[in-house]
């Protein structure tokens, strides 16, 4: 999943600045910065964005996470002072306050879309979550094929690659990891 | 020096103390359990016990030599056909008794640890679901398949022969669906575990999993390379059309 920009919440201006300076280097373009959570009307806007945000606003990620899978939208939490219990699942990844320069720059580059980091084998590309969205939605491969305007073959293709790479098979295990990665609600 | 990468795997025979069969392969025991021997084994052989529970050894030893090695094929010919949908039953009852309960109890503990949670909310609601296919298979081999046993010597078995066939392709395709389901279940987890989750639980949850599928492939090797293809012999049904 990779992000062409970036949105930070969190209250500190000391971890707001750090961050903008890792993301720069990463070529990450900074979209906003709140010191609490905007509007939910913006949060609708975002696209193919990362989202750097204080772990204890875990439950503005919860409100909106139907967006995440569809929109290609990361959320790295910010977890410095949580001792809330949350969703682990809701974040793609963290950044603790013993991190040094080094560990964020290796978190947030898997987000980069700058190239700095091939993706790898293992991912699944933007065309293989599309027809894996619509096998776990209980589409056939002609459904599929109609509705992504690619042939039946392209469909069996896309499908092979889906189970080697997730090493998972059935249409029912396909639909579990779809929902637990918010690709579908 | 022995090398012991070549080393072939010991076969268990009628003459092995059945504690040592056990030592060496702690799993068997539930399956043991299955055939009424617990108490009181002491050094006894297989053989011995078998006679003590009236027990046919040489189906107990075929049974356990096939979920002791994934190598090992029992002679089809000579499998007792009442025998065995006898103890396909008897693992039919143990995993409705036993380990579906324990994995429901699992999923529990998780939630309780990881309330709320969407991992474990759709993780127990896959869970649901599979269970219920798994009633709904076990309940299918129970009314069209293993009576067909009983039926072998009788005259009308030719009439039944299409319903039969039709029977039998269904539960091979019952069969593969069962082991995959499990088997995802499993890799879904292996990379979902979430950070700062109680470890111990998902690895108790994974174990029993792992040694529930693995008990569910040797199931439907007994199935599906002895049970079968006995019945479509029997039944006079070309087997073609079944080679999984």
């Amino acid at each position: 999943m990779h992000a062409n920009s970036s949105v930070i919440i969190h209250p500190w201006p000391i971890v707001q600045i750090g961050l903008r300076s890792v993301l720069q280097s990463l070529k990450i373009e900074i979209r906003e910065l709140f010191t609490e959570c905007p509007d939910c009307k913006i949060f609708a806007e975002w696209s193919d964005a990362l989202i750097l945000i204080d772990v204890n606003y875990w439950k503005y990620i919860l409100k909106h996470q139907k967006f995440l899978g569809k929109r290609n939208i990361s959320v790295v939490g910010l977890n410095f002072n949580s001792h809330q219990n949350f969703d682990v699942l809701l974040f793609n990844d963290f950044i603790y306050h013993n991190d040094n320069q080094n560990i964020i720059l290796s978190k947030l580059n898997k987000f980069s879309g700058s190239g700095n980091q091939k993706s790898t084998s293992y991912q699944l590309s933007p065309r293989e979550s599309d027809v894996l969205k619509l096998v776990a939605t209980g589409h056939s491969n002609k459904q599929i094929s109609d509705n992504l305007f690619i042939s039946i073959h392209t469909v069996i293709t896309h499908r092979k690659h889906i189970t080697t790479k997730l090493g998972i098979k059935s249409i029912s295990g396909l639909t579990l990891y779809a929902v637990i990665n918010n690709l579908i609600d | 020096m022995e090398d012991l990468f070549s080393k072939k795997h010991e076969l268990i025979h009628p003459d092995d103390k059945l504690c040592d069969v056990l030592g060496r392969n702690i799993d068997l025991l539930s399956i043991v359990f299955r055939f009424g021997i617990s108490a009181n084994m002491g050094q006894d052989s297989v053989a011995e016990i078998c006679l003590k529970n009236r027990i046919d050894a040489d189906f107990l030893v075929s049974v356990l030599n096939t979920y002791d090695s994934t190598d090992y094929f029992p002679n089809t010919d000579s499998v007792n056909l009442a025998l065995l949908t006898d103890f396909l039953t008897k693992t039919h009852l143990h995993h409705k008794q036993v380990t579906i309960p324990l994995l429901h109890s699992l999923m529990q503990n998780l939630k309780e640890k990881l309330p709320n949670t969407k991992l474990v909310v759709t993780l127990e609601k896959y869970l649901k679901e599979y269970v219920n296919k798994l009633h709904a298979h076990i309940e299918f081999e129970e009314i069209n398949i293993f009576p067909l046993v009983g039926k072998l010597n009788n005259s009308s078995k030719t009439d039944e022969a299409k319903t039969t066939a039709k029977n039998l392709k269904k539960l091979f395709n019952q069969h593969a669906n069962v082991e995959t389901e499990i088997s995802d279940l499993i890799m879904i987890i292996i990379q979902h575990i979430p950070a700062h989750a109680d470890l111990q639980l998902f690895h108790d949850m994974l174990h029993t999993l792992s040694h529930f599928e693995k008990e569910q492939i040797d199931h439907a090797r007994f199935e599906d390379k002895i049970l079968v293809p006995r019945l479509l012999e029997l039944f006079g049904i070309n087997s073609r059309n079944h080679a999984r």
